[in-house]
């Protein structure tokens, strides 16, 4: 076979295992969130269609997809379906330079880290496009909350990372992986491990942090006036974003497929599930910050907690 | 990979354009959006990954969504006025044309020539830190000191009482 | 270590002052805190007095080099050249901050910012002065900006302030960026920031896109200098700014702005004696002189606001100066400089009898100067010398430096240089006539009832200190010239 075309064929097929793969993992993770705030309420959550519920996310989808697909009049009909692409092809995007296992990645750039937090950059302009232009006052109130949280909050995730480019002197998820044979990230890196924690809580607009869209003063925010598959893309790359978020905490922190006994996938597989429930926890447990409460996290306690971090990392270098 | 970098060149005229003559100030801050993004694959052109994806971050991911947000908090949603022909600006006009014929003139006798690889430094990481620390101390510092009188300048004028 | 680190170490011992002035600003920061309200102002200007004393200090101790020094790997030169620069803004600086003191423009709220900006201009200038780097060069010279326009715009409550620094901000950000375009080309063409490495790099094949770039980068410089046509914030500003911050940006700024010009332009576009054959330096620089004296002069006659007239007199003045960069030599530059220091002087004690009137009667409008010969003889004798200097009248340093001007015109020969020296000497005639005015004013003009404005001492003392070089620099001008001459052969020209 020609060399250039089994080259093609063999990321090709990667690209599908993994889009695949994750749509797979978003889908069902509506179905977890949904059975873990069940148990954490004491009820038993979606039971009826199929064992467990398990044919739940399938029907969901199913109904979002035959809806009627309505774009409001008054709407600026470019951006406003723009946005919702936007949103999820950015929440797939982090997936490209994630190593799954030792051998299993799409690609290694040298800068994975700067990739990333360029996506989160773009990632912004989803939520305040959508919120733009659908003309409507709770969502442009929501547009604007996210992006000025997504912002806020971007600063200390990039400030986070560089902790960790220092600890690993690389850039490269791949090299961060390895780096960590010994001793994961989180061991050294506790400090950005908290920052970059809150910090992707409110970049995921997740309670403490979903001011964007908190029901009670803003109807569903942004996507108030979204519906159909428009409104269910909205969905996805909330949960594809938590997903991406989820990855890459594993990877940088957390030892990505490192682990005895078990292949590296597995591992990688578990890391992510223990994350994604945290995750879950803390949105049914908590209540929610008020907005100047929250850009104040951002600036006072975050960012100057990521830059001591920083330092002692860069003094941990020299002298260890 | 030429072929790629004129298709470039091309969309990001064509982005630039689309700022200037945007109907909305909304979509001439995305049309900037989009220059920048094409502006950072000039340096990913180059081999330079890291100056393209700071390019990207501060630009589109920072100053963009700053001007987004101006634009929205001013409500500038009203379509500029037409453009007023005026003795001036006919002049005016006549000068940059001239002067970009000039600009073409020059450019045209150098086309074949790409622009020189910076003499001075590998663009990875580690050489980008080198530089800054080393070679380029002195500026770094004052451009820090300049960054930090921008903010003290738009405190100034941001001020309440005139 | 490293030999980049090394250089970098190495360089601090010729960077000295400007440490000691940033350590003074940073003490100042932290002292305004500290500083009892009703005695602020006093101790912020003993402060700042204190630090520039010991920066001059240091100037002298770090002396003019033999051979002209390259700092931070090439990013700066020291060479007499900037030697020479770094006294003239230290003296200026020196001069404002007692100007200053006792300005009533300046409230008591931002009277410590201002001595703060003002010590950070005079480190951005000495950097900008002694640049040899594109990159240190656009950085120094948007940090002079941006100060300026800080110092312009920071007057509480004042609406024609806050108009003037966002009229200067906006021109200047129009001028920097079309400079940076500039630069770019010029980088694009030879691949390198350095002013030597970038002058052999040029070659005659890119003649056209080489002289666009030049005519781009004359936007930003001409812009700091107040060059017609690029001069137009200047009157606003100059009027809208607290007189002393205007008395700065006329002396201090365009020095540097002057300082870099020659630098830039000495160094890029000539190979030290005669000019590259594809930039026209004489049309070029021909063409900016005359409109700038032309538009100066003319703008100044119908002025009644002295400020004002002072602006435009100013833009003439640049004119005056931009003939020395007609063409390339030793000769154009010493007269450049040694104009610059008879400015300096002169302009300074102009604005500051303008200031010193403000103070006391609120008023910038020529009228209100009647009588002033006879109720303040001594301020006014001054006020006439330091007039008559920006006219050009002998016996004064302004006759001096416009001697040399025309001199180096003339002997370079050639029609267009006659032309230029004729042109120079028309308008010197037309300016005595709107300096005059104020002189008729001040003298002649009859005077129903007297009104005492009431001078102090200080006053006194300060347009003494400053006619008196006046006129002995007029008399005696030797030293200087030397100083120049020195400076101008272990430097980079």
């Amino acid at each position: 076979m020609n060399p250039v075309f089994r080259d093609v064929l063999i990321t090709g097929v990667k690209i599908a295992i993994v889009i695949g793969g994750m749509l797979g993992v978003v889908a069902y993770l509506t179905l977890m969130e949904r059975k873990v705030v069940a148990y954490i309420q004491e009820r038993l959550g979606p039971n009826r269609v199929g064992p467990w519920g398990l044919l739940q996310p399938i029907a969901d989808g199913i109904k979002l997809f035959f809806k009627e697909d309505v774009i409001p009049a008054h709407v600026d009909k470019v951006l406003y379906v723009i946005a919702p692409m936007i949103v999820m092809t950015m929440a797939v995007m982090p997936f490209v330079i994630i190593p799954f296992s030792k051998r299993f990645y799409l690609s290694d750039i040298n800068v994975g880290i700067l990739l990333l937090l360029a996506i989160s950059g773009i990632n912004t302009y989803g939520v305040l496009l959508a919120g733009l232009s659908s003309n409507s006052k709770y969502s442009m109130i929501g547009g604007l909350r996210v992006a000025s949280q997504l912002i806020s909050y971007e600063v200390a995730l990039a400030l986070a990372f560089v902790g960790i480019v220092l600890w690993s002197g690389s850039m490269s998820l791949v090299k961060i992986v390895e780096a960590q044979h010994t001793i994961w990230n989180i061991v050294p890196q506790i400090i950005g491990f908290i920052v970059f924690f809150i910090a992707a809580l409110a970049e995921l607009n997740r309670i403490p942090f979903d001011l964007p869209e908190a029901e009670a003063e803003l109807v569903a925010g942004y996507h108030t006036e979204y519906s159909s598959m428009k409104f269910a893309l909205f969905y996805l790359g909330e949960y594809a974003n938590l997903t991406a978020m989820s990855a890459i905490i594993t990877t940088v922190y957390l030892g990505g497929w490192q682990g005895p006994w078990l292949p590296g996938f597995v591992w990688f597989a578990i890391k992510m599930f223990i994350v994604l429930f945290v995750f879950m926890w803390i949105r049914w447990t908590y209540p929610r910050f008020r907005f100047d409460q929250l850009i104040g996290v951002g600036w006072k306690l975050l960012v100057p907690l990521a830059l001591l971090n920083i330092a002692i990392t860069a003094i941990l270098r020299i002298y260890i | 990979m030429k072929v790629i970098f004129y298709v470039n060149a091309f969309f990001s005229l064509v982005f630039a354009l689309g700022v200037l003559f945007g109907k909305n100030p909304l979509r001439s801050a995305l049309s900037l959006l989009l220059f920048f993004i094409s502006i950072s694959l000039y340096f990913f052109f180059a081999g330079s990954d890291y100056l393209g994806f700071v390019q990207i971050i501060v630009y589109a991911g920072g100053i963009i969504v700053l001007i987004a947000f101006v634009i929205i908090i001013l409500g500038l949603r009203r379509e500029s006025p037409d453009f007023d022909i005026s003795l001036r600006s006919f002049v005016g006009i006549i000068l940059l044309a001239l002067f970009a014929l000039g600009v073409l003139y020059g450019m045209g006798k150098s086309i074949l020539h790409f622009v020189p690889q910076s003499p001075y430094f590998d663009t990875s990481v580690a050489g980008i830190g080198d530089a800054i620390f080393s070679r380029y101390l002195l500026p770094f510092e004052v451009a820090s000191i300049l960054l930090l009188v921008g903010v003290v300048l738009a405190f100034i004028f941001a001020k309440k009482e005139v | 270590m490293n030999t980049l680190v090394k250089s970098n170490l190495a360089s601090f011992s010729y960077f000295v002052p400007e440490l000691l002035v940033i350590i003074g600003i940073l003490a100042l920061i932290i002292l305004e805190l500290v500083f009892k309200k009703e005695t602020k102002r006093k101790f912020a200007t003993l402060f700042t007095l204190a630090t520039l004393i010991i920066g001059f200090i240091a100037v002298i101790g770090v002396g003019m080099p033999k051979n002209h020094q390259f700092l931070f790997n090439r990013m700066l030169v020291y060479d007499g050249v900037a030697y020479y620069f770094r006294i003239l803004f230290f003296l200026s600086t020196f001069f404002i901050v007692l100007l200053s003191y006792i300005s009533v423009e300046i409230s008591e709220k931002e009277y410590t910012e201002t001595m703060i900006l003002m010590l950070s201009l005079l480190v951005m200038m000495d950097l900008l002065a002694s640049s040899f780097n594109m990159l240190m060069l656009y950085l120094s010279l948007e940090g002079v900006s941006l100060l300026s326009y800080i110092l312009t715009a920071n007057k509480r409550g004042d609406v024609r302030a806050a108009e003037a620094g966002l009229k200067y901000t906006i021109y200047g950000g129009v001028a920097s960026g079309v400079m940076l375009f500039g630069f770019s080309l010029l980088y694009g063409l030879t691949g390198s920031l350095d002013l030597t490495a970038i002058m052999k790099n040029l070659s005659g094949q890119y003649g056209a896109l080489i002289f666009v770039a030049a005519i781009l980068i004359i936007v930003g410089f001409g812009y700091k200098i107040a060059a017609v046509p690029f001069h137009q914030w200047s009157p606003d500003v100059y009027e809208g700014a607290p007189t002393p911050v205007t008395a700065f940006l006329s002396i201090g700024p365009k020095a540097a702005g002057f300082a870099i010009l020659a630098r830039f332009f000495y160094n890029v576009f000539s190979n030290g004696t005669a000019p590259l054959k594809f930039f026209p330096w004489l049309l070029i620089f021909w063409l900016l002189s005359v409109a700038t004296m032309l538009v100066g002069n003319y703008a100044a006659i119908n002025q009644n606001n002295l400020k004002r007239l002072l602006a435009y007199s100013s833009i003439a003045h640049a004119g005056y100066m931009l003939m020395g960069m007609t063409f390339v030599g030793h000769l154009g530059l010493r007269a450049i400089f040694f104009y610059l220091f008879a400015y300096f002087i002169m302009n300074l004690g102009a604005f500051a009898v303008v200031s010193f009137m403000v103070n006391k009667t609120g008023s910038e409008e020529i009228g209100d100067y009647l009588g002033l010969g006879r109720t303040e003889p001594l301020v006014a004798v001054a006020f006439t010398i330091f007039l008559l200097s920006l006219t050009g009248i002998p016996p004064t340093v302004g006759f001096i430096g416009k001697f040399y001007l025309l001199i180096g015109v003339i002997f370079k020969g050639g029609f267009l240089y006659y032309l230029l020296a004729f042109i120079a000497v028309f308008f010197t005639v037309i300016s005595l006539f709107y300096y005059a005015r104020v002189l008729k004013r001040m003298y002649l003009d009859p005077v129903e009832e007297l009104k005492e404005v009431g001078f102090g001492m200080y006053e006194k003392a300060y347009v003494s200190v400053l006619a008196i070089p006046v006129i002995i620099l007029g008399i005696y001008w030797q030293p200087l010239m030397h100083l120049i001459q020195k400076a101008l052969e272990s430097s980079v020209f």
